[in-house]
C-alpha cells in the first residue's frame, strides 16, 4: 500500500500557485430571482400561520383554564385525594377507602364550574380546529425536509 | 460582520417569511455554493446551478433547524454537499456517468481561455476520488478550515486530513506529469 509523506514545499507551492490561477468568481446573473421563483412560498406562509395558530390557541386556552380557576381546584381536588388517601392507608380501612373514593367520584361533578360542560366543549373545538388547520398546513407542505442540516 | 448581517436576515425570514430576506441571504452566499458544486460536478455549470438552486430550496424549507453552531455558509455548503451526493447516487443508479469524461466536456475545447482554465482544473480533480476532490476544494478553493470541511461532509477531522493530503499529493503528481510547474 502506497503511504504519504507531507508535500514538499516545492510542491506546496505549486498547488497554490495553480489554485490561484484558476480562482473562479461567479457572478449572480439572475441566479437570485430564479431562486425566489422556485421557493415554495404559499407553503411556508401556510406553515407560519398554522404555528400562529397553534400558539394562540394554546395560550388562549391556558388563559382560560386559569381564570376558571380550574387549576386551583384541580389542585384541591389532589390535595384532598392525597390526603384522605395517606389518612387511609395509615388506617388501612379498605372499607372506608372504598367509601371515600364512590364519595369523591359522586362529588366530582359539583367541584366542576357551572356551565363547565359549555365550556369545555369550546376548549375541545379550539382544539381540534387547531388540530385540523395543522393537518392542512403539514399536508399542503409535505414531507418535513430532512434534518441533516 | 457578514454574520451578524445573516444572523439579521434569518430572524426575518423566521419571524416574518419573508422573501426578500431570504434574497438577500442567498445573494451573498450563491457564489460559494456555485462554485463549491461546479467544482464537485466537474465543470458542468447547469447541473451545478440546478444543485445550487435546490441547495437554497432545502435551506429555505429547514432555516427554521438552523442552529447556528456554524457559520450559514458553513451550513449551506453541508446542505450543498448533501444535495450533491443524493444526486450522484441517482446519476449512478440511472448508469448515466459511464463516459470517462463527461459530455459537457467533450468537443468543447476551445470555446474560450477561460473555460480551457476550468477545463484544466476539472480534468486534474477529476483524477482524484470523489472525497479527496471535495476536501481539496473545500480548502484549496473556498478557504475552508479543517473544522468547517469536517462539520460540511460529517467526516472525523482525521480522515478530513489524510484525504487531503492523498489528494494534494496525487494533485501535485498529476500536475507534474503534465508539465505544470506554475511559479515555482
Amino acid at each position: 500500500m502506497e503511504t504519504y509523506k507531507n508535500l514538499s514545499p516545492s510542491e506546496e507551492a505549486m498547488l497554490n500557485s495553480f489554485f490561484a490561477e484558476h480562482a473562479e468568481s461567479i457572478a449572480d446573473d439572475g441566479f437570485t430571482e430564479r431562486v425566489l421563483q422556485a421557493l415554495p412560498t404559499e407553503n411556508v406562509r401556510l406553515r407560519l400561520w398554522s404555528r400562529s395558530l397553534d400558539l394562540v390557541t394554546g395560550a388562549a386556552t391556558v388563559g382560560l383554564l386559569l381564570y376558571l380557576g380550574i387549576f386551583n381546584r384541580l389542585a384541591d381536588i389532589m390535595q384532598n385525594a392525597l390526603l384522605r388517601t395517606i389518612a387511609s392507608i395509615m388506617t388501612i380501612d379498605t372499607d372506608q377507602l372504598l367509601v371515600d373514593l364512590m364519595r369523591f367520584l359522586h362529588r366530582l361533578p359539583d367541584l366542576l364550574p357551572s356551565g363547565a360542560h359549555v365550556i369545555g366543549i369550546t376548549i375541545a373545538a379550539i382544539v381540534l380546529l387547531s388540530l385540523a388547520a395543522y393537518d392542512i398546513a403539514q399536508r399542503r407542505t409535505g414531507p418535513s425536509p430532512n434534518v441533516f442540516y | 460582520m457578514q454574520r451578524l448581517t445573516d444572523i439579521a436576515f434569518i430572524a426575518q425570514v423566521l419571524t416574518t417569511g419573508s422573501e426578500r430576506a431570504f434574497a438577500q441571504l442567498v445573494h451573498g452566499h450563491q457564489e460559494a455554493v456555485r462554485r463549491f458544486l461546479r467544482r464537485l460536478t466537474a465543470g458542468d455549470e447547469m447541473r451545478a446551478d440546478d444543485l445550487a438552486q435546490e441547495t437554497f430550496i432545502h435551506a429555505w424549507q429547514a432555516i427554521g433547524s438552523f442552529r447556528q453552531l456554524s457559520g450559514f455558509e458553513t451550513w449551506l455548503l453541508r446542505i450543498a454537499y448533501r444535495v450533491f451526493l443524493d444526486d450522484e447516487r441517482k446519476r449512478k443508479k440511472e448508469q448515466l456517468l459511464q463516459a470517462p469524461l463527461p459530455d459537457h466536456l467533450e468537443g468543447r475545447e476551445q470555446e474560450s481561455s477561460s473555460f480551457a482554465m476550468r477545463h484544466d482544473i476539472d480534468l486534474a480533480l477529476a483524477t482524484l476520488s470523489e472525497a479527496e476532490r471535495t476536501c481539496i476544494v473545500l480548502q484549496c478553493m473556498e478557504g475552508r478550515s479543517m473544522k468547517d470541511i469536517a462539520a460540511i461532509t460529517a467526516m472525523p477531522e482525521n480522515t478530513v486530513k489524510s484525504h487531503l493530503l492523498r489528494g494534494k499529493k496525487n494533485l501535485a503528481n498529476y500536475l507534474k506529469r503534465n508539465g505544470y510547474y506554475g511559479n515555482v
